[in-house]
């Protein structure tokens, strides 16, 4: 079957097997480093990407869901200003994910900020459950989230005071 | 890989055709249930498949002073997106507790409530809570009490050539409620259940009493939930090792073995029926 | 073809690594665990897929083990369920899966052994005994004699990335790319089973992530399949398993059932321990030896014992081979004697910090005749600052108290709060020099740039970060302009085993030696200077017959910690509350790295306690869905202290710390919380609150 989405901004048409997972599919569309087909059950977070801007597993959704959305991987939302906000974060409070999880920690936290731009701790903690390298000290790794949430709001309050 | 028939209605009415067309067809919203508990590199699925997370009538709110009305293609993080007080506790932090976030943003209500193989976390509490739900079929619809809807071996089932369109979950909230989640790894287990225990309390004597044990079975005894409605709280040592015994026995007779955690669940709840 | 790579100072991930004409391969498994006469059948392969046997790579003149200690695949026996039998070779990994799925497998079964307690002559596969002193003369004059019998189980460690392995070509060499902490290892392996010399194999460390000890031998049966593959097809091979397939069969820690019988006087201070040590090593271990040589040192901690009987095993049972992991042994003897401990307390009754502070080894002293102990064990220092941080003496008189009151747990808080002492030291048994042999070079050249060579060691981001920290303190440079070459294994060079951070700690003492021999000549001569540091470490200790020779603390980096923990008596999980542990590992190049990446430890230790029990005899697809890990809602708060390290000179490991302290630690608080023994770990909820019940 054939099934149109757009992926990083662009339009895609795509054939497909019902049984494929959007991970593997979406590997073949491109040079996509972040997207690694790894846990298959929903646990790692090693293929997160933004499917009508909700953070998902691409492990875990048929290639079919994939129909008339639109995706954005690591790759698309790298160039973005959140993300340098977070990247930014990261290393001032030496938050160190590893190589293997960097970029779904930085999706995982893009998501929470999104939602919730002043997270609680409680918060914060719930959303490290969506990525479960243990590679990285919680400690900085919280404060880099609050670091990001500090440094998005001010380059969006004074988006909006210009 | 087998290769499925993939569907994919627009609407709720070209849903129901289907489905009354295709009988055996299956409806898939997050497929978290479905894709989630398979491990291969490639995906097994029945013959067809409905994809339904985007049909509009599905992923409706509506609220009243009683009841708020939920679509069951409602993710659960949508579900969580509803404002403060839309849904009545302990609602929030069982989905909460379920997964985690990016799981609850594919997974949907639906699909938590129909589950075949077992009774996932928010079961217990919809039941409590005495939640109803649309069944419709191309020709007919009604409402039925969540708490009803098991097949022969006890199981969550809708009907064949129904659909799950709607839950509509009162907002009355008791003022008693306790719960506990068993288990904790992050895809339900064997172990995986939910205790749920909600009362109303007035003038120191219990007006409702409601009790659901669930996991792979559900376990929920009204015999003994009418005995308890009417009695003065504080319950005395007596009467609460009966409660305890009872239910026991019960989940016993329905599973065939003893759960140390349920006696302890079941005392603990009784414990807490203090007045007000 | 050269693999395309990330940057020199980021290793590549296997996972994302690829060359032009690639091909991936699959394992075909056993699916059961005991069996002769197997045969491998396939009906029909797709174009462009083919199927590799032990058959096959015999009539291309290879070898199909390492060592009868380390089979590439099953040789005429079928030892486990999950056993490599051959591969399936094509350019869709995903096909590739599901062709291996769907091969016909024929053998004649035979029952398979799982008991391994109670064991036949035949499953034994190391067995190590010694004495000394006199065990029996102490037994009969001993004012208390008690006996326990402590189990530890199988554990999946929650790798960062699953086993694999590719092998190809760079020039004339086959390049076998791979996770190892061994390359050398993996070098001297695939050279065998090829049978070229070694100089035509060069071994790229790719990045290890977690690997806590996991990745020691493995990888080299995995990098000998692709790389036998690669020469029998004539293009590069990459197999990486699948999180599921590494789950159920990459190697776990062992099992270990560890009797204790102790001899003490009236004061708790031990005249003698009897103690039978037996590990469940699955199919086989090529490390059985390191791993009983090192828990039966490790017996009795760091306390002093004058007469000990030790019986070790090594017992095969049929299930995936179960390796090294958790310090090569050592963390079963500090869990089997810190539980000791805590049910002598009961027995004596005495608090467990007064048998220790008994019983502890003093300067001047040692136990099984071994070289005696230079310096005092900074027992005191350690205890007293851990004390004044977790406040252990109230909260332990509390919960005791509460305990007595309600002894069933029945109503109130039930938390407990445990100290353990252990300590991590740069011992081994090795015997092949090979095994202890590190090299480093330091190159300063023209452009006053510094280039590191570690020859195939490779460490976590945070160990490389150290190494450039101590190369840039030592000679004044900025670390921007230090650079680290990609680990590579060949010929030239031998690289030990890079344990958990035994091997992290030596390398970082050669890049200091290394640094300081350039540094004398750095003004004098032209550049480009190149310095070498070289080591090649005898074994420290040696079991002989009647005595333990050399120094069984060399290098030893001590450690106490504290944990206190809360059972939820509704569901019997137990939830650790807050960790606490002082260190006194010498120097810290970079504390607040040393820091976070200790917190991380702890938490993967914390999973050890906290985590399911994995099954290996009934190992089924399903579980690979259940597994437990601490979830980030219920981390505790830790706190960490350095002790000393300002006037160290010295720079030792500590990464194993929390994996020796964490599990005694966790289970001596439970069994305060609970007011019971379980004698194992980990427990479930369920398995408590039934102990609570049947008490």
């Amino acid at each position: 079957m054939t099934i149109d989405f757009t992926l990083n901004g662009k339009a895609q048409h795509v054939q497909i097997r019902s049984g494929d997972r959007l991970v593997y599919v979406l590997q073949k569309l491109g040079d996509f480093p972040s997207l690694v087909p790894d846990c298959l059950s929903g646990n790692c977070g090693h293929c997160l990407v933004f499917m009508d801007s909700r953070l998902i597993y691409s492990c875990i959704t048929p290639a079919f869901k994939a129909k008339d959305t639109s995706i954005v991987t690591y790759e698309g939302f790298s160039k973005t200003d959140e993300c340098k906000d977070i990247v930014q974060a990261l290393t001032e409070a030496a938050a160190f994910p590893c190589d293997f999880c960097y970029k779904a920690k930085v999706l995982m936290i893009a998501e929470l900020l999104e939602r919730v731009p002043m997270p609680e701790p409680a918060q914060i903690l719930e959303q490290l459950d969506i990525v479960s390298c243990t590679c990285t000290d919680p400690v900085p790794l919280t404060k880099a989230i609050a670091l990001a949430a500090e440094a998005r709001n001010k380059r969006k309050f004074k988006r909006a005071n210009k | 890989m087998r290769i499925s028939e993939i569907f994919y209605p627009s609407s709720l009415n070209e849903l129901l055709e289907l489905v009354a067309s295709n009988s055996g067809i299956v409806l898939l919203a997050g497929g978290t249930e479905l894709a989630g508990r398979q491990t291969s590199r490639t995906l097994e699925f029945p013959e067809q498949i409905a994809s339904i997370a985007r049909i509009p009538e599905l992923r409706k709110t509506v609220r009243s002073e009683q009841y708020v009305e939920v679509g069951s293609a409602t993710t659960l993080s949508g579900l969580l997106s509803l404002s403060s007080g839309a849904l009545p506790f302990p609602l929030p932090a069982a989905i909460h507790a379920i997964a985690n976030g990016a799981v609850r943003n594919a997974a949907t209500l639906g699909g938590n409530l129909c589950c075949k193989w077992r009774f996932m976390d928010l079961w217990p509490f919809l039941a409590c809570l005495d939640a109803q739900i649309e069944l419709r079929s191309r020709h007919a619809s009604r409402w039925a009490n969540l708490g009803h809807l098991c097949d022969e071996k006890g199981l969550p089932s809708v009907p064949d050539g129904a659909i799950l369109t709607r839950v509509r979950i009162p907002v009355h909230e008791h003022n008693f409620v306790f719960q506990k989640k068993l288990g904790n790894s992050r895809f339900p287990s064997p172990e995986t259940a939910s205790f749920v225990c909600m009362a109303d309390i007035d003038q120191n004597k219990i007006g409702t009493f409601k009790l659901i044990f669930a996991g792979e079975n559900a376990l929920r005894n009204k015999d003994i939930e009418t005995s308890l409605i009417g009695r003065r709280i504080p319950l005395s040592q007596k009467e609460s090792q009966q409660v305890i015994e009872a239910y026991s026995e019960a989940f016993e007779k329905l599973t065939g073995r003893k759960s140390f955690q349920l006696d302890a669940l079941v005392e603990e709840s009784l414990s807490r029926l203090v007045p007000l | 073809m050269i693999a395309k790579q990330q940057n020199l100072e980021n290793l590549p991930l296997l996972t994302t690594l690829s060359v032009p004409e690639m091909l991936s391969a699959t394992v075909i498994r056993s699916r059961t665990a005991k069996a002769i006469n197997h045969q491998v059948v396939h009906s029909r392969l797709p174009a462009g897929y083919r199927m590799i046997t032990p058959k096959d790579i015999e009539e291309e003149g290879c070898k199909t083990d390492y060592s009868p200690i380390l089979p590439i695949f099953a040789d005429e026996q079928v030892r486990y369920r999950g056993e490599p039998l051959g591969l399936i070779v094509g350019p869709d990994p995903v096909i590739c899966d599901e062709l291996a799925e769907a091969v016909e497998l024929t053998y004649e079964e035979q029952e398979p052994q799982f008991i391994w307690e109670s064991f036949a002559s035949s499953q034994i596969a190391y067995r190590k005994t010694f004495v000394y002193g006199d065990p029996d003369e102490a037994f009969k004059k001993a004012a208390r004699v008690e006996q326990g019998i402590y189990h530890n189980g199988v554990f999946d460690h929650h790798y960062s990335e699953p086993m694999g392995a590719l092998a190809t070509w760079e020039y004339d060499k086959m390049v076998v790319y791979c996770a190892s902490q061994w390359p050398s290892h993996v070098r001297d392996a695939v050279a065998t089973v090829l049978r070229v010399p070694a100089a035509d194999v060069a071994i790229k460390t790719t990045e290890i992530g977690t690997a806590l000890d996991g990745r020691l031998w493995l990888p080299s049966q995995v990098a000998c399949q692709a790389a036998l593959a690669a020469r029998l097809c004539r293009k590069p091979i990459k197999i990486l398993f699948t999180r599921k397939e590494d789950y159920l069969y990459t190697s776990k820690q062992a099992r270990s059932s560890v009797t204790i019988k102790s001899a003490t006087d009236s004061n708790g201070r031990f005249l003698a321990l009897d103690i039978v040590m037996i590990l469940n090593i699955g199919a086989y271990n090529p490390m059985a030896e390191e791993l009983v040589n090192q828990a039966m040192a490790a017996i009795t901690g760091f306390y002093s014992c004058p007469s000990i009987r030790i019986e070790a095993y090594a017992v095969k049972t049929n299930v995936v081979p179960l390796g090294a992991l958790g310090s090569i042994g050592s963390s079963h003897a500090f869990f089997a004697i810190e539980a000791h401990i805590n049910h002598l307390a009961k027995v004596l009754p005495k608090t467990p910090a007064e048998i220790k502070s008994a019983n502890i080894l003093l300067k001047g002293h040692s136990n099984f005749g071994a070289e005696p102990l230079e310096a005092e064990i900074p027992f005191r220092r350690i205890t007293e600052k851990l004390e004044e941080l977790s406040d252990y003496k109230r909260k332990y008189a509390s919960y005791e108290l509460v305990k007595k009151r309600d002894p069933g747990c029945r109503e109130g808080v039930v938390r407990g709060i445990a100290i353990t002492l252990g300590y991590q030291s740069d011992r081994s048994f090795f015997q092949i020099p090979a095994m202890n042999s590190y090299a480093v070079e330091v190159t300063l050249d023209r452009t006053l740039n510094l280039t590191i060579n570690t020859h195939g060691a490779a460490g976590s981001p945070s160990v490389r970060a150290m190494w450039k920290t101590t190369a840039s303190r030592f000679l004044s440079m900025d670390e921007k302009d230090i650079h680290l070459l990609p680990p590579v294994c060949n010929n030239q060079n031998q690289c030990g085993p890079m344990t958990l951070s035994r091997g992290a700690t030596v390398v970082n003492q050669l890049i200091e030696r290394a640094c300081r021999a350039l540094q004398k000549r750095r003004f004098r001569e032209s550049l480009p200077i190149i310095a070498r540091a070289q080591t090649r470490l005898p074994p420290r200790v040696t079991w002989e017959q009647n005595s333990l020779v050399g120094q069984p603390f060399a290098g030893a980096s001590w450690c106490g910690t504290a944990i206190e923990i809360q059972v939820d008596r509704l569901t019997g999980e137990a939830q650790p509350l807050c960790v606490w542990m002082v260190i006194d590992a010498g120097r810290i190049v970079m504390p607040d790295r040393a820091l976070s990446s200790l917190r991380a430890s702890i938490l993967n230790a914390l999973n050890l306690c906290i985590g399911e029990e994995f099954s290996p005899e009934k190992v089924s697809e399903e579980s690979y869905l259940y597994q437990r890990v601490i979830s980030p809602n219920l981390y505790p708060t830790m706190e960490i202290e350095f002790l000393g390290s300002d006037r160290a000179t010295r720079s030792k490991g500590l990464g194993e710390l929390p994996f020796a302290t964490i599990p005694p630690a966790f289970y001596s608080a439970l069994t305060q919380a609970i007011g019971l023994e379980p004698q194992q770990l980990p427990l479930q909820g369920s398995d408590i609150l039934k102990r609570l019940e049947e008490e």
